[in-house]
């Protein structure tokens, strides 16, 4: 039983995508239960593995395949983590994608997607080597297409090609490169601090290409620039997709894969001897800035959050590597700070979309009046995104920021600087807008009636996670917090 | 810390209870009842600072990483100002703004930036101290823009973006300071950081990131534009506490009292006797009164700067300068809270003769206060800033000079106060005393007039000044009078010459340079940007065009081919990566 439950947690989401898709798109109430359900469920099966695995419990399932490649999956300190929060706000997401999609077509294809989204998602929190994790990978990309088309519009397709080019070549290159390292090193399961510090330096250049190419392949999906483009071309998914796309499934699997090289394959010190830590900070901080000044010239609030998702992601990489572990804690902590504030972003700019028919920043002024949970709920997320205290974002910030004074790289601390400054910039405007600018004309805002009909299924996830934001802030220091999770991660990596 | 006496939890409501109030206006139905409650949110700050021991405090394990509230000596005579500015500015605003139709905005802005304010007062730790700042300065930008004007949008436009560039200043500075002093507890860390190499830097940083808010030199642009522009009873607390937040910041994060600083000091000194003048300097050219008075603001904290100087400057007396410094701040916080409020009220209707005269004598005291005349705590404040910096004279160099400006800044000042009078008179005579009279404003108002009047006799009130006044007497010296008589001569004879403003300096004086570097630089960037900018356009519409040809061979060929062929472009790369990969192999 152990060694199932990874399996177990995996299945409960997958078999829930099987299930759905046979159903009727007038079988709304049935759906909504099976997918309900099955997100506590999972959320339960997942405390029950957390709780194991804090009593000291391993559980690993192993399923040889061929000539050595094996499917594990496994619960570590690192996939609990990431498994954490893609149940978590799996079942925020569901919610509010039940009442947005409430009297659309094509919601039993939609939901079966969604789930097996997410089944690919756990797929790779908990993979245990990085086979498997490749595997889940791909299968990620192909569960998401269906989601990011799913208006069926010329626009949408066409944004879905691009998406698909670039998934699939970072697919492909990730391929080659684990090929490659498989020939060098044997299979690549995951372990703590690596498993490459063995090879003589006759093999550091190849060591080097490897790792460049495994970041270039994982950097699609995490959205390094210049391999970003397919995230703001994204756009067109519907809300609910979007929120996911930035909090957990895709750009999170990319930077999830990241950390997953840098600490489990190569191991922190020994990318630090061989060099190649610099280039990927370079790569990271360039994207970080790059993204917010991207950010700054969009007048269309998702394409202004998507290129915010650009930026912010790349924390998580900058953090990984710096080899200080309280940039690393930093790093780590913001997979789900980031995934906390930015689907909050999604929900409300989803919610003014639905409710009011905004979609355009300019078009923001005074929609405070007409929607205030809304945007209060936005206004705290995105004062997280600058990084101001107490919200989850400053938490980040000072890690990064201690962790790159401690590796004595201040070059780091600019750029934290610039990229505060950047989104001071982009955010605050929009909060000034909406709540002490008035509306263009008097009842600018009519809230629709679909938005009465399904305010409850909308309202109370960003509401949920914009308390969460706060709470992950003040109460950082408390055990079971993100950040304490962070931190036994971390010091697991750096063997204290 | 040691000595800390525990007090229960229940005595967070300082900060807490404002807090509450804010949350508690999502309830439509009882805004009516909690907008009266507002003023009450500053009872137990005010109500703690004047029955509580100093050395009182809590430590909260759950609350960041363990945070700690203290409330020491230097944290009761703040708290005693703050609060009681926030509590009668809240009952002048009960009135004031409550036929706004913005004003639930206005009361939730006003209780987080209240709760903000009196919480940094007591933070001893560093996350706590930051995050009570920022929620102070952010939610005082919707009282700075709370009137719908294209002035309030212009400054809080500024004012925004002085906050952020402050709070990444004092972020740099808290981050530098934990990082080389390894704690988290300000007074422990302050302590540690004489000996570290990053001091300068962190000294540096906290210095402007605090004096933005404090209106220090040249960042005081904001200031001139956010203080007047926002409703009176928020000008008197923006004006006379939250000002303060910066003086506290200073006070809190500077080594004052640590030896070896006196470059710094001696620097510090002069950029507050710099405020001090040029602050009442451009302050005389303003229209507006609320203009004077916020010009007036950056002079008087010019010479609370002075006094932070001369904590660098000659550590020996520091438990002097700190409490002329202490007690500065409680006699301009008094006086500029009530000038501020008598903008509102000084034109208001009176039935008696007695009452007029009690009005025209509130309107007159607090002024007269800031200038420094006998008896009244202006004086003591001066006196105490001219004793200190007699007793620094062997360390302090050209100490005659800096006497001698502070006594031209007692003028400047006279100067200011007199024209402060002289408009707040003309718009008398413009309005005919037809504005409104309510106890509402008159109350708050008078109550804090009294305490200007009352608080220099009653020093020792707070338990913190020995009962000896260390030298804070109001010695009702004749000599005194010299800059007032002077200031009134200069203020008379210009009249009579019917001198007028012969410069229209607008309100931020040197913003507009800034303003005009800022634009220079956006140009100078947008004209390397665009052509990048062209560049990677073509870039992309070039990679589109190729990748359509590639994914789509002709437009004649049906979608089924079309699918083939991007899986053919898919198989070339897999095929070409197999091969590089093999070559690989074989190296």
């Amino acid at each position: 039983m152990a060694s199932l439950l990874p399996l177990i947690i995996f299945m409960a989401s997958f078999i829930t995508g099987i299930i759905i898709f046979p159903m009727p798109n007038a079988a709304h109430r049935l759906r909504t239960f099976v997918n309900l359900f099955n997100a506590v469920l999972k959320i339960v099966l997942v405390s029950l593995l957390m709780w194991g695995v804090y009593h000291g419990n391993t559980y690993e399932f192993n399923f040889p395949l061929f000539l050595g490649f094996n499917i594990i999956l496994n619960a570590d300190a690192l996939s609990l983590f990431f498994v954490i929060l893609s149940a978590f706000l799996w079942l925020l997401t569901t919610i509010y994608a039940i009442g947005y999609l409430k009297d659309t077509p094509n919601q039993s294809r939609f939901f079966g997607f969604f789930s097996l989204c997410v089944s690919a998602t756990t797929g790779i929190a908990l993979s245990g080597n990085l086979f498997t994790l490749l595997i889940f990978y791909e299968f990620l990309t192909i569960s998401t297409y269906p989601l990011v088309v799913h208006k069926g519009t010329k626009e949408s397709l066409a944004a879905g090609r691009i998406y698909l080019v670039y998934t699939l070549i970072g697919g492909a290159v990730l391929l080659f490169s684990m090929v490659w390292l498989s020939s060098l090193a044997g299979p690549a399961e995951f372990t703590e601090r690596g498993i490459l510090s063995g090879l003589s330096d006759e093999y550091y250049p190849q060591l080097r290409a490897i790792f460049a190419l495994l970041i270039v392949g994982f950097g699609v999906k995490a959205a390094f620039v210049p391999f970003h483009g397919w995230l703001p071309k994204a756009m067109v998914a519907p809300a609910p997709v979007s929120a996911l796309l930035h909090a957990v499934a895709v750009v999170k699997a990319g930077a999830f894969g990241i950390i997953r090289v840098v600490y489990d394959i190569y191991g922190i010190e020994f990318c630090h001897t061989i060099g190649v830590l610099q280039g990927l900070a370079v790569i990271a901080a360039f994207t970080i800035v790059y993204g917010s000044l991207r950010a700054l010239a969009q007048d269309d609030l998702k394409l202004r959050l998507a290129y915010s998702t650009v930026s912010q992601v790349s924390y998580i990489a900058l953090g990984v590597a710096i080899s200080s572990p309280l940039a690393t804690i930093g790093g780590i902590v913001h997979l789900i700070h980031q995934g906390i504030m930015k689907i909050t972003l999604f929900f409300c700019a989803g919610n003014l979309a639905e409710g009011v028919g905004v979609k355009r920043i300019s078009q923001m002024d005074g929609i405070g009046r007409a929607m205030p949970i809304t945007m209060t709920a936005f206004t705290i997320a995105a004062l997280g995104m600058i990084g101001v205290p107490p919200m989850a974002g400053f938490i980040s910030k000072w890690y990064l920021g201690m962790g790159a004074l401690k590796a004595q790289q201040s070059w780091v601390i600019v750029i934290l600087l610039i990229s505060s400054l950047l989104n001071a910039a982009y955010f605050l405007p929009i909060i000034n807008a909406v709540w002490f600018k008035e509306p263009d004309k008097e009842g600018a805002f009519d809230l629709s009636q679909k938005w009465f009909q399904v305010k409850k299924y909308l309202l109370w996830p960003p509401v949920i996670t914009a308390v969460l934001v706060v709470l992950m802030g003040l109460f950082a220091g408390l055990p079971f917090s993100p950040l304490s999770w962070a931190k036994v991660i971390t010091f697991r990596e750096y063997g204290y | 810390m040691s000595t800390m006496m525990q007090m229960p939890v229940s005595w967070l409501g300082i900060i807490f209870l404002p807090l509450i109030l804010a949350g508690l206006f999502v309830f439509k139905r009882i805004r009516p009842f909690l907008i009266k409650l507002v003023p009450l949110g500053a009872l137990p700050a005010l109500l703690a600072s004047l029955f509580m021991h100093p050395g009182a405090g809590i430590k909260i394990p759950w609350l960041f990483f363990e945070s700690m509230f203290v409330l020491d000596a230097t944290g009761k005579m703040f708290l005693f100002f703050t609060s009681v500015l926030w509590l009668l500015a809240g009952m002048y605003s009960v009135c004031y703004v409550s036929d706004s139709s913005r004003r639930i905005r206005y009361f939730v802005c006003f209780l987080l930036a209240m709760s903000g304010n009196l919480g940094l007062i007591l933070a001893q730790d560093v996350f706590s101290f930051y995050f009570l700042f920022a929620l102070m300065s952010f939610s005082s930008f919707g009282l700075v823009v709370h009137e719908k004007s294209a002035d309030a949008a212009y400054a809080g436009k500024i004012y925004l973006i002085l906050v952020v560039i402050g709070e990444a200043f004092v972020f740099l500075g808290l981050l530098l300071l934990a990082h080389s002093t390894d704690t988290i507890y300000i007074h422990e860390a302050v302590k540690l950081l004489s000996s570290q190499p990053q001091c300068g830097t962190v000294m540096g940083l906290m210095f402007f990131g605090f004096g933005i808010k404090a209106g220090a030199l040249p960042l005081h642009v904001w200031l001139p534009l956010a203080h007047p522009v926002a409703p009176t009873p928020a000008s008197a607390v923006l004006s006379g506490a939250m000002i303060k937040a910066g003086l506290l910041g200073w006070v809190r994060f500077l080594p004052l009292g640590a030896s070896g600083f006196q470059d710094w000091g001696y620097t510090i000194i002069l950029l507050g006797i710099a405020a001090a003048i040029y602050g009442a300097l451009v302050g005389l050219t303003q229209n507006k009164i609320k203009s004077v008075l916020a010009y007036s603001s950056i002079s008087q904290m010019g010479m609370m700067t002075i006094l932070v100087g001369v904590g660098l400057l000659n550590p020996a007396i520091w438990k002097k300068s700190w409490m002329v410094l202490m007690f500065y701040a409680v006699h301009h916080g008094l006086a500029k809270g009530a000038l501020f409020l008598s903008v509102g009220t000084a034109v208001s209707q009176m039935k008696s003769n007695g009452l007029r005269l009690l009005r025209d004598m509130a309107v007159i005291w607090p002024a007269v206060a800031v200038v420094g005349l006998p008896f009244t705590s202006g004086e003591m404040a001066k006196g105490g800033l001219k004793m200190v910096l007699k007793k620094s004279s062997a360390v302090l160099p050209h100490v005659e000079l800096i006497l001698i400006l502070v006594s031209v800044s007692a003028v400047t000042t006279a100067l200011i106060m007199a024209r402060f009078l002289w408009l707040t008179w003309r718009v008398k005579q413009e309005t005919g005393e037809t504005s409104r009279d309510v106890p509402g404003l008159m109350l708050p108002w008078m109550i804090l007039v009294l305490l200007v009047f009352l608080f220099p006799f009653w020093i020792t009130f707070l338990n913190v000044v020995p009962s000896d006044g260390m030298g804070l007497i109001i010695k009702a010296d004749l000599k005194n009078m010299w800059p007032f008589g002077l200031a009134m001569g200069i203020f008379i004879a210009a009249r009579l010459l019917r001198l007028t403003n012969p410069l229209r300096i607008p309100q931020g004086d040197v913003l507009w340079g800034y303003a005009k570097c800022v634009n220079g630089l956006r140009v100078w960037i947008i004209g390397i940007i665009k052509p990048l900018q062209k560049g990677r356009e073509n870039l992309e519409g070039g990679l589109g065009i190729l990748s359509e040809n590639l994914l789509r061979p002709s437009k004649y060929i049906d979608s089924m081919v079309e699918f083939f062929s991007s899986w053919k472009v898919f198989g070339i790369l897999i095929f070409s990566l197999c091969i590089i990969l093999m070559m690989s192999l074989g190296w």
